[in-house]
């Protein structure tokens, strides 16, 4: 399903997770890509492989290609243009049909800062980012897998999952109780909590909850996309929203932190 | 009391800050051209102006009579140490300069003193554009259109640039004293050193003058915040006024963004952690975007909101843009 570009229609899954300093260097961030990817591999829609965004050279380049040098040559400069170690290398990676590309909607679409020494960031979609994505393909199942897999590998406390949506849907009766969906956790779908963050929470049976081996949990709405017409779904929906607003708060700007502010119970 | 300026600046029309005037008893005849000591002492002592450190606003030369002016005028033309100092474009000490009309209009002419204090004056165009640095280190860029009286207001109202006669013609006595004692809140940081390349300069100067009317941000400076680690974070304006900060983008996104090309992305990627690094330098701080080009202005509304960024976005074209459309 694709939408004419410039509509102002807007229905986007999208999973985030942010973490503090890391000390990642580029081998490091290479080496945890191809875990990741790896982990991930089932997810790639069939003729589509993954590629690597060379910024220097402004290219798609395969993810077989020495990943070091290219997140090495991809480090975020400083603001004034200064050699800056400290805002880490940023990563583009998405899943095409050739170097060519360009992105689908059915493109997996995937973001990274990594090595810096305070904000670090995980995004992923699916689409292009210019219309909606392909709903065969953009799943619970999906983001769910990307999910475990994000928990796996990378150094973040928390991942979130959520619904953006426009024009907004709310059923009335959500309206009226809680208000318009706001940032950072408004339309919470899947929530994944860290052992510290998860520690002493007894989630209501409303959600689906998945302890991991280690102690963290993964909370979900349903097993399905969220539907933020749906009464009920909303409800679930505002009760995560709850929970990551309690365990992992707000950052100082009003969105997302980048290291929680409370571990633990609030 | 002096009236508002026409074409720019913002003078406070209430309550306005000039402090009261200094107690003066200036000559009523200019003295010589090459004052004795005693002559010049004799000004300094009833001008009162001991140290012109960075509260004190000096000679409130608003006040002044057309007389004492003009004596005051052609006091500091006698602090010409030489003939050839003299038929330089400003003299002056004690915070105030005189800039004598047979200088030439339409260049910049530097004022002796602190606060690096530089005016120029068009040729075609009555106003007068200040360029100074505060004590905080912030640079500043003044545009004073003339009020009555043959006045210049400041951006606080004071009085900072006033007409004089002088021997054989006109000159303009100029306070860098009140210009760099600005009473109003300081809302905003200090500027800094921005290197940033050609594109998107043309905006970054169409904007920063409509942003701060009368008053922008220099060219070639940006306010600095600090991140969570230390990093300097620059943003490329903020209004005096309100403290309301700005980030222009101007052409150069839009073909690319069409084609979906790997430069785009890279384009996205980076207006995405310079907007994550801004909110998190600045918070609680009102941040808009400008962006010259449509498209790029739509793509991006969508992305900061499905990424819950607290970040306004606004479309403002340049003029020959706005046209085109």
């Amino acid at each position: 399903m694709t939408a004419p570009y410039y509509s102002s229609q807007r229905n986007s899954y999208l999973t985030t997770a942010k973490w503090g300093a890391d000390g990642l260097d580029p081998p490091a961030i290479a080496a945890r890509i191809v875990d990741m990817l790896n982990r991930t591999s089932d997810l790639v829609p069939a003729g589509q492989r993954w590629f690597i965004l060379d910024q220097k050279r402004e290219r798609w380049a395969s993810v077989t290609e020495s990943l070091r040098d290219l997140i090495e040559a991809n480090e975020i400069p400083g603001d004034f243009g200064e050699p800056n170690p400290g805002w880490g290398y940023s990563v583009v990676l998405l899943t095409l049909d050739s170097d060519q590309g360009p992105p689908t909607s059915t493109s997996l679409d995937i973001s990274i800062t990594a090595g810096s020494n305070s904000l670090n960031y995980f995004s992923f979609e699916i689409g292009d980012g210019r219309n909606l994505p392909d709903y065969s393909r953009c799943t619970y199942q999906i983001h769910r897998a990307m999910i475990g897999a994000i928990a796996e590998v990378w150094p973040c406390p928390w991942i979130f999952a959520y619904n953006s949506r426009s024009p907004r849907v709310h059923p009335p009766t959500d309206l009226a109780v809680n208000g318009p969906l706001k940032p950072p956790f408004g339309g919470a779908w899947i929530v994944y909590l860290s052992a510290p963050l998860a520690k002493g929470l007894a989630p209501p049976t409303e959600l689906v909850v998945e302890p991991t081996a280690g102690g963290g949990l993964f909370l979900s709405t349903a097993r399905t996309l969220l539907d933020q017409s749906n009464a009920d779904e909303m409800r679930r929906s505002r009760l995560l929203e709850k929970i990551a607003l309690e365990r992992i708060g707000c950052g100082t700007g009003g969105g997302f932190p980048f290291t929680p502010i409370r571990v633990g119970p609030a | 009391m002096a009236a508002k300026p026409e074409r720019y600046g913002r003078p406070k029309s209430k309550a306005n800050p000039r402090p009261s005037a200094v107690p003066i008893a200036l000559p009523e005849a200019p003295p010589s051209r090459q004052p004795s000591a005693g002559g010049g002492g004799g000004v300094v002592a009833a001008v009162s102006v001991d140290v012109l450190g960075p509260r004190n606003p000096g000679v409130d030369i608003g006040s002044l009579s057309e007389a004492a002016l003009s004596g005051l005028a052609a006091f500091l033309r006698g602090l010409a140490i030489s003939p050839a100092a003299l038929a330089g474009a400003a003299v002056g000490g004690f915070g105030l300069s005189l800039i004598p009309t047979n200088a030439p209009l339409g260049r910049t002419v530097k004022l002796p003193g602190p606060g690096n204090v530089s005016v120029f004056q068009e040729l075609d165009e009555p106003g007068l554009t200040f360029r100074y640095t505060t004590a905080d280190g912030v640079q500043h860029e003044w545009m004073a259109a003339p009020a009555a009286g043959g006045v210049y207001l400041g951006p606080d109202g004071k009085v900072i640039a006033r007409w004089t006669k002088i021997a054989g013609g006109l000159g303009l006595v100029v306070s860098a004293a009140a210009l760099l004692n600005d009473d109003r809140p300081k809302l905003c940081p200090a500027t800094v050193s921005d290197n940033h390349g050609p594109l998107g300069l043309a905006y970054e100067a169409f904007m920063k003058r409509l942003f701060n009317p009368g008053n922008p941000t220099p060219m070639g400076m940006a306010y600095g915040f600090h991140g969570p680690a230390g990093n300097l974070v620059k943003i490329d304006d903020c209004q005096q006024q309100t403290g309301i900060l700005a980030e222009y983008k101007g052409p150069g996104y839009a073909y690319h963004l069409a084609k979906k090309d790997p430069v785009w992305r890279g384009q996205l990627a980076g207006m995405l952690a310079q907007a994550e690094r801004q909110t998190e330098a600045a918070p609680g701080k009102t941040l808009i975007w400008f962006f010259s080009e449509w498209s790029v202005y739509r793509e991006m509304t969508k992305q900061f909101a499905a990424k819950h960024m607290n970040i306004k976005v606004m479309y403002f074209p340049m003029l020959r843009e706005r046209r085109r459309r």
